[in-house]
């Protein structure tokens, strides 16, 4: 009787588990949907010309970044902009959203899983990397993006959207955003400059000055506020305060002085980062910086909110002001010490992309097309719904909608810079009306990399790359942060970069930006 | 672990030869009376194929240039270049000398705590006990980053316990702990073994209670001291946990607790000569390039040395004692 019982048991205990892993393999189709949405494709393709929506409603996944997540609202916001795009389009949209720390992992993880997502921006996830690797569509095969996407093209503009070629293939589209960067600015709290008296000017957004203005500008702080914080560099810092052009995604050869030339050179035995370490270990001993900073995460702008911190690095550009302001909670100051600057890879930094294996890439395309074009579902996606998430002020500006504020409101990602098309999206108050326009202007006057479009193929180094990244990731805050003596540690970083290859690099770099310049 | 012990009392009260005829004849019995606990196998054994086994030939993307267009069998093979960055620079010495090492430490850190800690506890009886083991037990359930974040209470510089409360009162000058490499083999070792220690303490201590207290009886008649107990008793009825425990820990030479050497050092650059270990080494070269061939290179390279390591440490422990050894 026992043994019959066991053997009941154990059998039972075999089916439940089976009928476990069943149902979970239901679960995972359920979301990936590509079953049901596999028997659209062909019906969609034949008829799938000229005009967007053919009856046929087609599930498409787009996936972007926030820095904290999918907002409270996203399914709200699903919904609003599925209203429109199932009409207008025939297509149905899922979001998927992650936060900025595991977005990259997210992303490569469903595209080498075979996860259904078909559109997508690739920030953080490198997409010179990821074409090379193979995760990503050939916009342009039969002509994908001339016959569903010819309105990105006038809205971004054909200059922009070569320099997204990866080995002469377009990968990706850029997005509308700013692409120079104002090179040297330094964000300061309002207050505490009023504090010290400094004269400030109200009419320009962001003031110019010198270096050792700057420098004397810290000095008083410190000495009128000698418990706070002065300034905070972190990872970024060193690149947004300098001339540098960082190559091809990593600093291990870059060109210097504003890629006038296209020499690659090491930064690391430059003049330029010599008197950059030698200023931040001035400023480390002088008492400017937290003893702390190699290990404190914490962003520098909480920190300013916090009333710790009185400055920091940024990159200038129009709303930079109020883009600060509202991250720090309290009215910001931006100096510029240095030129307006489109780097080699600010255009190609973070473009939209299609999934090789998505099974509807004229549909993925005219989604993309639907964001860069539309104003409404653009406005959906950048601020949300209409008097929930923000209302129209009598000037045309918007802000909150009544009764919502920055942290009440569930859709509120400040992210819109990431998003395909923010120049057809309202105006934030605060910013200057003429916003998208003085954007444009800042990105066309800027100067502008002789590299602008390369994109570096780092296969045949990427041991070397591998190792000598190590190498800096040892040294970096040490040096960069002003911790350790610049003279004997950028020596030593130096040799043992050599050591691991950096060489090497600098050589391949060399090797293919004179190619890419071969065929310009 | 049980059951080599008891093969030993077996063997010792009939004899060897007798024990492997009586084992052939049940053998037949054994098989049939035995068929719902296969049944019940069955599941966990599934799982394991599917889990361990169905994935293996996917190691072949480690000697290829991976690229998803082509798949796994379809991308480039480029022999052993994906194994290049490992051996590339002197920082394969540094990371391999400080994975065994911290793993050698561990290894006799931790065993010699963990029997020192359940012989304790043996001695205990009641509520305290209970009390005890689960305040030792706690920092195990605890996750790496808060005990990084413990750690960083402890050594931050301008807030830290240390460097404003235990320092001064001795007149020490507070020390940059995150930019000082050479104080760190100690602060990990600690961690480790506050961490671990209520953890790897249960299995000696369930071995402990299993002890026939008829012998601490005789010897307390005998008039043996509690040290004399412990050297003579329980350290010898011990040894055949000692050494599998061990043997499991040597087949994980190779491998190191990436939480240990990652969060709680902060990832601090400063700290790589004596914090960096394969794990966290590979982990950060390939943050930045997201190499899939490259990273299953150094788990295939990781594998290989763990086995070796294992079958190594298993000959030796069959030389020195047959029956203790796993295989």
């Amino acid at each position: 009787m026992k043994k019959v019982l066991a053997l009941l048991l154990t059998l039972v205990l075999v089916m439940s588990l089976a009928a476990c892993g069943k149902s979970d393999n239901k679960g995972t189709q359920g979301t990936n949907k590509t079953q049901d949405t596999g028997s659209n494709t062909n019906t969609n393709k034949d008829t799938d010309t000229g005009k967007d929506n053919t009856g046929e409603v087609t599930k498409l996944v787009m996936s972007f970044m926030t820095w904290i997540g999918a907002p409270s609202d996203t399914q709200k916001i699903q919904d609003a902009i599925n209203a429109i795009t199932i009409d207008r389009y025939g297509i149905e949209v899922e979001l998927l959203i992650s936060d900025a720390s595991s977005y990259k992992q997210n992303l490569t993880l469903a595209l080498s899983g075979g996860e259904q997502m078909d559109v997508f921006s690739t920030i953080l996830a490198n997409y010179p990397i990821l074409a090379q690797q193979g995760y990503l569509y050939d916009l342009e095969e039969n002509s994908l993006i001339t016959q569903y996407g010819q309105e990105i093209i006038d809205a971004v503009g054909q200059e922009y959207i070569d320099a997204c070629r990866v080995d002469g293939v377009l990968y990706g589209l850029p997005n509308n955003r700013d692409m120079a960067t104002g090179r040297g600015c330094a964000a300061i709290a309002t207050e505490y400059l009023e504090g010290i008296g400094y004269p400030l000017d109200d009419t320009v957004e962001i003031q110019k000055i010198t270096l050792d203005e700057l420098n004397s500008i810290y000095e008083q702080l410190h000495a009128k506020y000698p418990d706070l914080e002065v300034y905070r560099p972190v990872a970024m810092s060193m690149s947004q305060f300098s001339n540098v052009d960082i190559l091809g995604g990593n600093a291990f050869g870059v060109l210097l002085n504003y890629g006038r030339d296209l020499k690659v050179e090491n930064l690391f035995t430059s003049d330029y980062y010599k008197e950059y370490v030698a200023r931040m270990y001035s400023y480390n001993q002088k008492g400017y910086i937290s003893k702390d900073a190699t290990t404190d995460t914490t962003a520098v702008t909480e920190l300013v909110k916090a009333g710790t911190l009185m400055g920091y690095t940024t990159g200038g550009k129009p709303g930079i002001k109020q883009q600060e302001a509202s991250l720090c909670g309290r009215p910001m100051t931006i100096f510029q010490t240095m030129e307006d600057y489109v780097s080699s890879a600010a255009v190609a930094a973070f473009p939209w992309s299609i999934s090789y294996n998505t099974e509807h890439p004229e549909k993925a395309m005219t989604l993309l097309k639907a964001f860069y074009t539309d104003s409404d579902i653009a406005n959906i996606l950048s601020w949300g719904i209409e008097g929930q998430h923000y209302k129209v002020k009598d000037d045309g500006q918007i802000t909150f909608a009544d009764g919502v504020d920055a942290s009440t409101s569930g859709w509120n990602h400040s992210v819109t810079w990431e998003l395909p098309n923010q120049f057809i999206t309202h105006v934030w108050e605060g910013n200057f009306p003429t916003l998208w326009e003085d954007l444009r202007a800042f990105n066309t006057e800027a100067q502008k990399s002789k590299a602008n479009g390369f994109t570096f193929d780092p296969t045949n180094v990427a041991t070397e790359i591998t190792s000598v990244q190590n190498v800096y990731d040892e040294y970096q805050k040490s040096l960069e942060y002003g911790f350790i003596d610049p003279d004997t540690g950028i020596q030593e970083m130096n040799s043992k970069m050599m050591d691991a290859g950096l060489d090497k690099i600098i050589e391949e770099k060399q090797i293919q930006l004179d190619a890419w310049a071969a065929t310009r | 672990m049980g059951n080599s012990a008891i093969v030993y009392y077996i063997r010792d009260f009939i004899g060897v030869d007798n024990l492997a005829n009586l084992l052939i004849a049940k053998k037949r019995r054994k098989i049939k009376r035995y068929i719902p606990i296969y049944i019940m196998m069955l599941p966990g054994l599934v799982y394991l194929f599917i889990n361990n086994y169905m994935p293996l030939p996917g190691l072949v993307v480690a000697f290829k240039q991976y690229n998803a267009r082509h798949g796994i069998f379809g991308s480039k093979f480029i022999g052993l270049k994906n194994f290049e960055y490992l051996f590339k620079t002197n920082d394969a010495f540094i990371i391999t000398r400080n994975t065994i090492l911290y793993n050698l430490i561990f290894l006799i850190v931790n065993t010699v705590m963990a029997i020192m800690v359940a012989v304790i506890l043996s001695e205990l009886r009641g509520k305290r006990k209970k009390l005890y083991q689960s305040a030792i037990l706690l920092p195990n359930l605890i996750s790496t980053v808060i005990i990084g974040y413990l750690v960083y209470a402890f050594l931050s510089v301008e807030n830290g316990f240390f460097n404003n409360t235990i320092l001064p009162a001795f007149g020490i000058d507070s020390i940059s702990w995150y930019s000082e490499a050479k104080y760190w083999p100690l602060i990990i070792i600690f961690t480790n073994a506050w961490r671990s220690v209520g953890y790897n303490c249960i299995i000696y201590l369930a071995t402990i209670m299993g002890f026939d207290r008829a012998f601490y009886e005789s010897a307390m008649v005998d008039g043996a001291s509690r040290w004399k107990q412990f050297r003579y008793i329980t350290l010898p009825l011990l040894k055949p946990t000692i050494i599998m425990l061990s043997l499991m820990a040597i087949g994980r030479m190779f491998y190191s607790d990436f939480g240990l050497f990652f969060q709680v050092p902060m990832n601090q650059g400063a700290l790589y000569s004596t914090t960096s270990t394969i794990d966290t080494y590979v982990y950060r070269g390939l943050l930045q390039l997201g190499n899939i061939s490259m990273s299953a290179a150094a788990g295939l390279y990781q594998s290989i040395v763990g086995f070796i390591l294992v079958l190594g440490a298993n000959l030796l422990v069959r030389k020195l004692d047959k029956d203790s050894a796993l295989f």
